[in-house]
């Protein structure tokens, strides 16, 4: 946002701009300093001026005198860069960025925070990185918040992930927001089909604080990129100290908290391995995949159409009849307990039975997976459970709603039957179905 | 003193909830049972004129892994930066306005939240979160230059940090550099630590309000000397550090070689020195002997000001050729000429060697601790570039209407004047002026007559709490109730100061039944005069056994009447 009426012609008048040293005078007080962006969050006719002690503060252009200093205009948002100088007999990693809190800093014109940093300006937050893996090649394919993030993103990491596994590197770490962090996990899990490590990484405090918790979760990604582990993981803090990351599998991880540092949890699994920053690896779950060098293939395909709808009480049935009318062909129910859906409610119209039935037979998958999210989903222990299998649902065992609506899609890019599709859904491809689930597998 | 300079800021905790989250906590109070544990580290950021301060860059160079203990009733996530912070706390931007209006000061338009590096372990974040609210103004005859509205930081444990202390609002009040000496310096201090007292709300206790102090002298440099709790301490403080200052002045131009410093571990494999026998020690040699035996003021030499830095390293201290040695059994030691070791710390050697080789440069600008009226080293001295705007909290305007609703703070003698108006005499009314009662009288004041209100809180608990009784267990309410009682003559003075003990732990509700039962209902002039002929002994002997429930007047005049 540009300063605005008073204080912007005022400004002018003083032929001073952003980085310009000004004095401002308002009543007895003389506010000297420089002069600041003008944020979105307070008025726009505020000139926000940093002090010589270097507190900003807001001062009214109303009734304010501006001066311009003889002074040398300030660059500012200028931040420490390095280049990665990969060290010999270091195991080869890549890294793929695409933004989120792990790549950003103070943005002037909202005054929130915004991704802005590039790799190198991460690197120099992180230098110990240098000294655990050899960063051979970093890549932007984009930057984006991850709650802008759609399934062709996913494809582009995945793509440039697989480019960088088949050019030699021992395995990747791909830096990622938060939010939608545990879907890009899985999506990577589905659709890079080879045996090496990818760390997905990302920070729930942003590298311009001292606190910046992204900087273990990368030297602890590297770890697990160079590692014998063979699948995609999530590496993010374990505890809220900074001890020690957990490698969670990146079918079974899910975002459980909004802002601590160890919001990811292993569900219905317990995570492949505890990581320390100094380079101690502990298994943690004895099937976890191991690495196998090869070739990785990138099946990257995804069908748009496929959707996730959550269940609530008195949830329409008219949603699921939308999505039949605009051609979806695939959709994941996220229902109550062992699967349920409303199938005898009172009014007739908020069962979901016929809606259900309909969009099976116009040749959708319906898949059912449990908002309990902890434990698994059954066909069969009420009748409603049933009545609901008549229609022809899937119910997706303990597999994540999350993780049920990416391998849907991904499936229904593979193959065009949706008998095939159902079938599929029940295989095993990458972790996210848990055969055994035991007293300890829950918080 | 040629080119003295000296100011002050002040730091005073406010009663409220905390600045950025819905905690309250007031650790000179009570203390804090033990809470959730955790440990993180922290690393030197950039300011947003890409800097990075040098104090940051000291203190993450330490590499320290800080330890916490977050009291789960007086702490959350915000303060474990496991959460964004909430909004400013209006209550607590309130008490500033109020400050602000009573040191005449300019506000600013816009509060701008700031974050102020602080990479010593005791804000989790890494930074205290800080705004500049006014600036200008004066009290007495000294000015004041910034009124800022900050986060209180951890309190230090030998752990580590305990969070209850995190985020307290805290006002830091900056002088100008005005203060004359150390004696003007104790007085402004008293004077303006009344006046906040007095202003706004305020916590009290240990640790509840602390003073920097700003000392040059011409040709030294700007020192911070922080964490001044003792205001007596105040005048020697400032003199030793005028002196401090002049000593390191003469030292200018001195010119020092010294050899790098080295392991030095055989030299002391066996040697008589159990500090030093065994272990691995760091050495280094200069040609400066007898330098360290420069004296800095009395009880301080410049060995025990270089030692500071291997403190503030994180080494117990160091071991030279200018003490006394044997102390250490190291009278025979056989290198000649200056030398100095330390055990087990390189780093800490180091800083002392770089510290030494600067001597002839004059005054470095430091951040000392204060200790008594001694200080030592911290770290170096901060500057703008630690500072970064707040992100996670949007500026907060100043209206003119917001501004309008906050009264101006009033000052000592206005409410000590306002406290005579209501009947109290001058020393009753300073002395609840003085005391943390002042705002629990004003309130209860109206509830019977305020001279017996303000001789009760400031004496009659005190007295009680001397006794043993659990007058903490009293609240406003509590109080409120009894005058009532006693306003509504349900109670005589006498059995209002013994009903206190009685109605400990009883819900006010259930205070006048509980008083009739323990026979403290106030006898009307019949039961007087009834009970009074029939009393066979005298006057002082009747009040004796009858205070608590019969007015002496009253008794007076049952007496005159049986006389009669």
């Amino acid at each position: 946002m540009a300063y605005e009426g008073e204080a912007a012609v005022k400004l002018n008048k003083a032929c001073a701009g952003e980085g310009d040293r000004v004095r401002v005078a308002k009543g007895s007080a003389v506010f000297e300093g420089i002069l600041l962006p003008r944020t979105d969050a307070g008025g726009g006719e505020c000139l926000v001026v940093k002090l010589d002690n270097g507190y900003n503060v807001g001062i009214g252009a109303k009734g304010a005198g501006v001066e311009k200093l003889a002074a040398k205009k300030t660059v500012l948002e200028k931040f420490a860069s390095k280049r990665m100088t990969p060290m010999k007999g270091l195991p080869e990693v890549a890294l793929v960025a695409t933004g989120g809190t792990i790549a950003s800093r103070v943005d002037y014109a909202t005054g929130g925070v915004k991704m802005v940093l590039t790799p190198e300006e991460l690197f120099a937050a992180v230098p110990e990185l240098e000294g655990v893996a050899a960063i051979s090649s970093v890549s932007t394919p984009f930057t984006i918040a991850s709650e802008d993030m759609t399934p062709r993103e996913w494809a582009k990491i995945a793509t440039e992930v697989g480019k960088q596994l088949n050019a030699g590197a021992t395995g990747a770490i791909v830096t990622h927001g938060t939010d939608t962090l545990a879907y890009t996990a899985a999506a990577l899990s589905f659709m890079l089909r080879g045996s090496k490590p990818v760390a997905v990484v990302g920070a729930q405090r942003s590298p311009d604080r001292a606190s910046f918790d992204g900087a273990m979760n990368l030297v602890c990604g590297a770890h697990y990129a160079k590692s014998n582990y063979g699948e995609v993981a999530v590496v993010m803090h374990g505890t809220p100290s900074d001890d020690y990351c957990y490698a969670h599998r990146g079918t079974k991880v899910r975002k459980m908290h909004s802002s601590r540092r160890d919001a990811f949890r292993s569900v219905n699994d317990k995570p492949l391995a505890k990581i320390w920053p100094d380079g101690k690896i502990e298994g943690t779950n004895a099937k976890a995949r191991k690495r196998v060098d090869g070739s990785v293939m990138v099946d990257a395909g995804f069908e748009e159409k496929t959707a996730l709808v959550k269940l609530y009480p008195g949830a329409p049935a008219e949603q699921l009849d939308w999505l039949t009318d605009k051609g979806y062909k695939g959709v994941v129910i996220e229902a109550y307990g062992l699967g349920h859906t409303p199938t005898q409610t009172f009014e007739k119209n908020k069962s979901w039975l016929k809606a259900v039935g309909r969009c099976a037979e116009e040749g959708a998958v319906v898949a059912v997976a449990t908002q309990c999210l902890y434990g698994r989903t059954n066909p069969f222990v009420y009748v409603n459970l049933r009545l609901m299998g008549a229609q022809g649902v899937t119910y997706c065992g303990d597999m994540l709603p999350e993780t049920a609506f990416v391998k849907l899609g991904w499936l229904l890019a593979k193959f065009k039957d949706p008998a095939k599709v159902r079938e599929e859904l029940l295989k095993d491809y990458a972790g996210e179905l848990n055969p055994r689930l035991t007293e300890e597998d829950f918080v | 003193m040629k080119g003295f300079k000296c100011g002050v800021e002040i730091h005073q905790r406010l009663d409220t909830g905390k600045l950025f989250c819905n905690c309250y906590a007031n650790p000179s109070k009570e203390d804090a049972e033990a809470g959730f544990k955790f440990a993180r580290r922290l690393r030197a950021t950039a300011g947003e004129l890409g800097a990075i301060d040098r104090a940051a860059v000291f203190q993450a160079a330490l590499g320290k892994t800080y330890n916490y203990d977050a009291p789960l009733e007086e702490s959350c996530l915000v303060e474990c930066d496991d959460e964004p912070p909430h909004g400013l706390n209006a209550e607590a931007m309130e008490q500033a306005l109020a400050v602000a209006k009573a040191l005449k000061m300019t506000l600013v338009d816009e509060v701008q939240v700031m974050r102020k590096t602080v990479v010593d372990g005791s804000a989790v974040g890494g930074f205290q979160r800080t705004s500049l609210v006014a600036v200008g103004g004066s009290l007495a005859d000294v000015g004041i230059q910034t009124l800022c509205l900050e986060e209180e930081s951890s309190a230090i444990t030998p752990e580590g940090y305990r969070l209850d202390r995190l985020g307290i609002p805290l006002l830091e009040i900056a002088t100008a550099p005005e203060i004359r000496d150390g004696g003007h310096c104790r007085e402004f201090c008293e004077a303006l630590g009344l006046l906040l007292r007095s202003a706004c709300r305020v916590q009290r206790g240990i640790g509840s309000i602390r003073q920097d102090v700003n000392i040059s002298i011409e040709g030294g440099s700007r020192i911070e000397i922080k964490g001044v709790q003792d205001l007596k301490a105040l005048p020697e403080l400032v003199n030793n550090e005028v002196e401090r200052q002049q000593a390191l002045v003469k030292l200018k131009g001195t010119k020092i070689k010294a050899s790098p410093v080295g392991d030095w571990s055989g030299l002391f494999a066996k040697s008589p020195c159990k500090i030093l026998a065994g272990k691995k020690v760091y050495g280094f040699t200069a040609d400066c002997p007898g330098l360290l035996k420069t004296q800095m003021h009395e009880g301080k030499t410049l060995g025990n000001e270089l030692a500071g830095y291997a403190r503030a390293s994180g080494a117990k201290g160091v071991i030279h050729s200018d003490e006394e040695l044997s102390k250490y059994c190291l009278q025979d030691f056989p290198k000649k000429g200056f030398w100095m070791v330390c055990a087990g710390n390189a780093k800490a050697l180091e800083a002392v060697r770089a510290r030494l080789l600067q001597v002839g440069e004059g005054v470095p600008e430091e951040t000392r601790r204060a200790d008594g009226g001694k200080t030592d080293y911290l770290r170096p001295l901060p500057g703008g570039a630690r500072m970064y705007p707040e992100t996670d909290v949007p500026p907060v305007a100043l209206t003119a209407a917001l501004v309008a609703g906050v009264k101006q703070g009033k000052s000592f003698e206005e409410r000590v004047s306002g406290y005579e108006k209501m009947g109290l005499g001058r020393d009753l009314a300073v002395k609840v002026a003085r005391s943390e009662k002042a705002a629990l009288f004003e309130s209860l004041a109206k509830a019977a007559e305020p001279k017996i209100v303000a001789a009760f809180l400031t004496e009659k608990m005190v007295e009680l709490r001397r006794k043993g009784v659990a007058v903490d267990e009293i609240g406003e309410n509590e109080l409120r109730e009894l005058f009532k009682l006693y306003k509504g003559g349900f109670l005589t003075k006498a059995g209002l100061e013994a009903a206190l003990e009685a109605v400990v732990g009883v819900p006010p509700k259930e205070f006048k039944r509980a008083l009739e039962e323990k026979g403290f209902k106030k006898l009307d002039a019949k039961q007087v005069k009834a009970l009074a002929r029939g009393f066979k002994g005298s006057f002082a002997e009747f009040m004796a056994e009858n205070r608590l429930r019969v007015d002496p007047a009253e008794a007076r005049r049952a007496f005159q009447k049986k006389a009669d």
